[in-house]
């Protein structure tokens, strides 16, 4: 009887120093933004919601299309490639060097846009109304989570081109013995 | 009451009780199990990234309806036989098509969460 007790108490001051905290946040959240600026978020904050919802659709719609486009890349093409390449005995190792950084810069994609994702889906549930410091807080994290998508995709842009300069230098190297051998002597 | 009516009635009695709330203990059991498992497999879904490529969601049906218009199956390139100039060129033709689309589009640009563009920018910025 007395553990359940300590346990209830436990859980009463738990949620109260959680409730603390969370009235803190918006609290000085809240004071670093001027009255005017509290108050136009508050008049814009519907349409800004409708706008980061739409934005939250659109998104999905983006990330399912580009990670399946680069996931055919490296399944369908890059993986192979150097496996083909791997059976006739050839030596492809800096495209599969290229091929790793691509195949873990799709995974530190994945990872930031599902950070992104969560983060988007929780400005939406904020009530604005009542907590416009937070919303205005969430959309200035959202950007910063976004920024980071971007950046991921110039990644993997960047590892297309590397694979393409690689697999460039492997052709030639390949096809050189074979020019030297129709070139009349 | 003798001695061996009064053994049967300690150990037939819990048997007895156990045997009459035997049927709504097994349906408990099985709603416990039942929700643990949904719990489990909730927890992998959002934990594992395919929540955000289900498009089946609510409130992603007009997504859905627009991603059945992409491109058709792509087969890609084989991953056996031998290698010479044409499978080269081949290959070469597959992957500038194929990366070209990938790199055409300027995906997660910032200028759609800009404050400003939001109406929630701070005075200065308006």
């Amino acid at each position: 009887m007395k553990k359940m007790t300590f346990i209830a108490a436990l859980l009463v001051v738990a949620s109260l120093a959680g409730g603390v905290s969370v009235a803190h946040a918006e609290q000085s959240s809240s004071s670093l933004l001027s009255d005017s600026h509290l108050d136009r978020i508050r008049a814009n904050c519907g349409n800004a919601q409708q706008t980061l919802n739409q934005l939250h659709v659109n998104d999905a719609r983006l990330y399912v299309n580009r990670n399946q486009a680069y996931f055919s890349i490296s399944d369908k093409l890059m993986a192979r490639l150097n496996s083909r390449l791997a059976l006739n005995r050839l030596d492809g190792s800096s495209l599969v060097t290229s091929a790793a950084s691509f195949d873990k810069s799709l995974n530190d994609f994945r990872t930031a846009y599902r950070q992104y994702e969560t983060h988007l889906a929780s400005i939406l549930r904020i009530d604005c109304q009542k907590q416009p410091g937070s919303f205005y807080d969430a959309v200035v994290k959202a950007q910063g989570l976004r920024a980071d998508v971007a950046l991921k995709v110039q990644d993997l842009h960047r590892y297309i081109n590397e694979y393409d300069q690689s697999f460039g230098a492997f052709k030639a190297g390949f096809l050189a013995p074979q020019k030297e051998k129709d070139t009349p002597s | 009451m003798s001695e061996e009516e009064h053994k049967a009635t300690i150990f037939h009695e819990p048997a007895g009780r156990l045997a009459k709330h035997k049927f709504i203990a097994m349906i408990g059991g099985s709603i416990v199990i039942a929700l643990l498992f949904v719990s489990m497999s909730l927890a992998l879904y959002g934990s594992s990234g395919a929540a955000q490529l289900d498009l089946s969601r609510p409130g992603y049906k007009s997504a859905e309806v627009k991603k059945e218009d992409a491109t058709p199956v792509f087969e890609g390139f084989s991953a056996s036989g031998s290698v010479d100039k044409k499978t080269l060129e081949e290959f070469e033709k597959m992957y500038r098509e194929r990366t070209k689309n990938a790199t055409s589009v300027d995906a997660f640009s910032g200028e759609v969460l800009d404050a400003q563009a939001l109406g929630i920018a701070p005075d200065a910025a308006q």
